[in-house]
């Protein structure tokens, strides 16, 4: 076989293996957050963050099959896990105020997935597992209940502060790309700024993510104010309020 | 309530460790900020607003500072229905919610004609943040204040228009 050819259809098989581990990582950690909260019963609201999410998701240049879910929660706080699937909080959904807000909210999240941040550290923990343990394989152990556990972990622990703030750098390009208005991130930040004290609905996502302040600092820092904005949201605005009516 | 709540001393987090089991009624005496001090079976203490439930009551925590809340039927609750930290690491997977999970997506025929209807437009421009220094916070340059918009047929703008 020609060597061009063996390597290019190596590489093409352990991309399709990783993605198939990806996804398993992925399904764990959002059963685990399931198993928090489970998916609020309507449909038209299920689509509606899935078409928004897909929306920012097709500028990323990478392609998962999305899988995004509206979860019954009173917190303010969303996650993302590994090969595509995003679960929002009702809470978080009801303090919002345009789609383009919403529009923010997903693509840091999409963000995190094509950045594979959340993948990143679990390979990390299985390969410490691996060293520590001495046994060989670990990385491809994919017993669903431990990945469960582990991934459970991760989002109670958070991840760094770079990987929230290159989440919210890519998410503004993808938002603004897809035709959103990036001031919605500023926007977005400053109602989370609102939550920071006392309020144990936000307790969890200030534990695990920089302060909003810090956040807005650094997207102001890399130019968002010279990112161009969209001139009419008034179509989208109207059909935000009655999926936000109906949750 | 999904799990056992103390008592706080003060509203300041500092617990007393008297513990009250899920649904245990308790009466709020005054609010003081995020905090609602309550009595329960003679023990006075301090619960946050969000862990009290006030269904049974006509007038909610507001009522509470102006004194038309009544006694009894109020009962402790959880902070967050879910999603706390202990949730998500001793929580068990939910794999029924999983396969609803999976079914939900979209095809790009349904995307396209979604971004058609809300007016959104793919952007034109290369779009790429770096370091480069905002001309917010930078003195060299005049700085124009502008509110953000949350978006809507009220806050008409022009595009690039800060």
């Amino acid at each position: 076989m020609n060597r061009w050819v063996f390597t290019f259809l190596f590489a093409a098989i352990s991309n399709l293996q990783a993605q198939t581990d990806e996804e398993s990582v992925g399904r764990a950690g959002a059963a685990q957050v399931l198993g928090g909260a489970p998916l609020v019963a309507s449909i038209p609201n299920q689509q509606y963050v899935n078409l928004v999410g897909n929306a920012v998701a097709r500028h990323s240049g990478v392609n998962y099959k999305w899988h995004i879910g509206v979860i019954k929660s009173d917190a303010i706080n969303a996650f993302a896990m590994p090969g595509g699937f995003i679960l929002l909080s009702k809470g978080l959904l009801k303090g919002l105020d345009s789609e383009d807000e919403l529009a923010f909210v997903l693509s840091h999240e999409v963000a995190h997935v094509v950045r594979k941040h959340h993948y990143q550290v679990v390979q990390r923990q299985r390969l410490a597992e691996q060293a520590a343990k001495g046994l060989q394989s670990v990385t491809q152990d994919n017993d669903t209940a431990k990945l469960a556990q582990a991934s459970g972990q991760i989002y109670a622990r958070g991840l760094d502060k770079s990987a929230e703030f290159e989440a919210d750098r890519l998410g503004v390009e993808l938002m603004t790309r897809a035709g959103y208005d990036p001031a919605a991130a500023l926007n977005v930040l400053e109602k989370l700024q609102r939550y920071k004290g006392d309020d144990p609905r936000a307790e969890l996502l200030f534990s695990t993510h920089p302060s909003p302040m810090e956040r807005m600092d650094q997207l102001l820092q890399v130019g968002i104010d010279r990112l161009p904005r969209p001139s009419d949201s008034s179509a989208r605005d109207q059909r935000f309020k009655l999926f936000q009516r109906s949750l | 309530m999904r799990e056992d709540q103390g008592l706080f001393d003060k509203p300041d987090g500092t617990q007393s460790g008297a513990k009250m089991k899920s649904g245990t009624p308790v009466k709020p005496l005054k609010r003081q900020g995020f905090w609602v001090e309550v009595e329960v079976n003679g023990t006075r203490g301090w619960l946050k607003v969000s862990m009290v439930n006030f269904g049974g009551s006509a007038n909610g925590p507001s009522a509470i500072d102006t004194g038309r809340l009544g006694g009894g039927n109020i009962v402790s609750t959880s902070a967050v229905r879910g999603l706390s930290a202990k949730d998500l690491i001793d929580g068990k997977p939910n794999f029924e919610e999983l396969k609803r999970l999976e079914q939900l997506s979209s095809v790009n025929s349904e995307i396209i004609a979604f971004l058609s209807d809300g007016n959104v437009t793919a952007s034109e421009s290369k779009i790429s943040l770096t370091a480069s220094k905002s001309i917010i916070g930078d003195s060299a340059s005049p700085v124009k204040v502008n509110s953000i918009p949350s978006g809507g047929a009220n806050n008409p703008k022009k595009d690039d228009d800060w």
